[in-house]
């Protein structure tokens, strides 16, 4: 479960909701993370960027300042996680529509659906706007690139070193599956390399993990509650964290692209996370 | 000085830690489940105990049995329906019936089976299918807790509607209602449904094959095991199964990269019924 890199909890962990029982930890980490940040990153591209901060801005702001800012010091991403309830066919139906066929990160959506005979609909309904293929999640799938990996009726999708794994547990957040639960698992899995994505929704799930998703050093795009069927989860998401980017529907994808392009080219060539030492689940 | 690391760092030594010491001190041995979801459910259960960190829990549940009592209650996932996945018990009752037909004798294993809400459901098809009387159904779980709830046949009466749905759904052939007795706010299965079943205690991560079955039944029990476990269990299941025998998984799981992936074929790809051939 170790892994090479990994980020500064960077801030105060008693904002974040998913934090809050664990008792404050000193950090004198801070050294070795750069240590490990060295030998991964191109000295030249680090020092600059290292002073850009991450702060809140609103989708008015300019693409490219956003861009820069977003992008901090990071490391490529390992995956995008997507939580929607209310609303969510339309909103994701409209994502992936927008996605090209080369985009290069695993896609793991929480989508709040009922349990039926027929629980192929949604991977159907999903698959006629995408260019990439989409499919609910199996037990232990490896995450691959540019895939869709649907969270099935009825199951938690959880993100383990080694794949997928699923889950009968209890509904979350009165959900199952739960987008707390998918985010929380990414989060804990992949840290600072997780982009976490809330769309739309009548409950407040996601907001959770999209906190621990930031305070885990990754990043948090929040659909704009204005442009969402259903303003409740956005606007949760919004409210528990810190420093999330908040941007209109037909904006999500394009920023995403740039996103991961912007990582890639700063931190050069990327490491996937499954590639590990051996044992490591 | 010595420093300690970062805070999800010492969480996983933590868990760590704990595991080893519920495996030395209790032989229950979780080393090899699923990390990220053991995790949520110990660190949940540490919550709602107001336990502050893992390494006092670990304490804890040392020297204090209840404790580890209610935390393997939490660990393992108690959380089921009868019926669950009608299309599975459908598909059972076209599929796997018919060749069951042609033995005179059967024996069935529900590998880990919690409460009992899918031994039920099992009976209560074969009992439709007048197969009943020449079945045993061998129901088993590591948890001696679900298993006592199990043998009561006794559910809450507000789960019988989702219940009854799921019945029809699943090809039922009765009105779901004669099954079961309401009182106050519970329902008590007919107790003639559990005549031929056996319960009993049986680890599959740490106890060895007692028999050799018909049909095996271990649907969203291996999901919460890595995949070096989940070989070491489709090992044992693969000896517990007679030739041509049927295995039964659940809905999103697969045999793919298991040790024995060659050795089935699919009866039922969308259902995971597979049929031992080799």
């Amino acid at each position: 479960m170790k892994r090479g890199f990994r980020g500064d909890e960077d801030g105060n962990p008693s904002k974040v909701a998913g934090e809050s029982s664990r008792p404050p930890v000193q950090r004198p980490f801070l050294e070795a993370a750069s240590k490990a940040a060295a030998s991964r990153i191109e000295p030249s591209s680090r020092t600059a960027d290292r002073e850009v901060s991450h702060v809140a801005t609103r989708a008015s702001d300019d693409a490219d300042s956003q861009l820069a800012a977003a992008t901090r010091d990071v490391q490529p991403f390992d995956i995008v996680v997507v939580g929607s309830s209310q609303g969510g066919l339309e909103a994701l139906q409209g994502l992936l529509a927008a996605l090209p066929r080369t985009f290069a990160l695993p896609i793991a959506v929480a989508q709040h659906r009922g349990a039926g005979l027929d629980d192929r609909l949604l991977e159907d309904a999903l698959q006629r706007h995408s260019n990439l293929p989409v499919r609910d999640a199996e037990d232990k799938d490896e995450i691959e690139p540019g895939h869709v990996y649907l969270a099935p009726a009825d199951y938690h999708l959880l993100v383990e070193p080694a794949g997928f794994s699923l889950s009968t547990g209890p509904p979350v957040s009165y959900a199952r599956p739960s987008i707390d639960v998918l985010f929380e698992s990414a989060a804990d899995t992949y840290f600072e390399r997780v982009i976490a994505a809330v769309l739309t929704g009548a409950n407040r799930d996601g907001a959770i993990g999209a906190a621990k998703v930031e305070a885990r050093g990754g990043f948090v795009v929040v659909l704009d509650p204005a442009d969402a069927e259903n303003p409740v989860m956005p606007e949760a998401a919004i409210a528990a964290c810190r420093s999330p980017r908040v941007i209109p529907l037909s904006g999500i994808a394009p920023f995403l692209i740039s996103l991961v392009k912007h990582a890639e080219a700063r931190a050069g060539k990327r490491i996937p996370a499954h590639d590990k030492p051996p044992g490591d689940d | 000085m010595a420093t300690a690391t970062n805070a999800l760092d010492l969480e996983n030594i933590e868990l760590e830690l704990l595991l080893e010491a519920i495996y030395r001190g209790y032989g229950y041995d979780f080393r090899q489940y699923a990390r990220a979801s053991l995790k949520r459910r110990i660190i949940d259960f540490a919550r709602d105990e107001q336990i502050e960190s893992l390494s006092v829990l670990q304490d804890k549940v040392l020297h204090n049995a209840a404790v580890m009592d209610r935390l393997l209650l939490a660990i393992t996932v108690n959380v089921s329906s009868m019926f669950r996945d009608p299309a599975f018990f459908l598909a059972f009752r076209a599929k796997v019936i018919p060749y069951l037909r042609t033995y005179p004798f059967i024996r069935i294993w529900h590998a880990g089976c919690s409460t009992g809400e899918e031994v039920y459901s099992m009976a209560i098809l074969l009992e439709e299918e007048g197969l009943a009387d020449r079945t045993r159904i061998y129901a088993t779980d590591m948890n001696q807790g679900v298993l006592q709830k199990a043998r009561e046949g006794i559910f809450r009466l507000s789960a019988m509607q989702d219940y009854t749905k799921n019945y029809l759904d699943a090809g039922g052939m009765k009105s779901f209602s004669e099954y079961y007795t309401a009182a106050y706010d519970h329902a008590i299965l007919r107790p003639a449904l559990r005549r031929n079943v056996v319960f009993a205690q049986h680890n599959l991560v740490t106890d060895s094959t007692f028999n050799e079955f018909h049909v095996i039944v271990c649907r969203n029990v291996m999901i919460y095991f890595n995949r070096a476990l989940q070989s070491r269990v489709h090992e044992l299941l693969h000896q517990s199964l007679v030739l041509f025998g049927m295995l039964g998984l659940g809905n999103k799981e697969n045999m793919r990269f298991t040790p024995h992936e060659q050795d089935y074929d699919a009866v039922d790809r969308e259902q995971k019924i597979y049929r031992r051939v080799k």
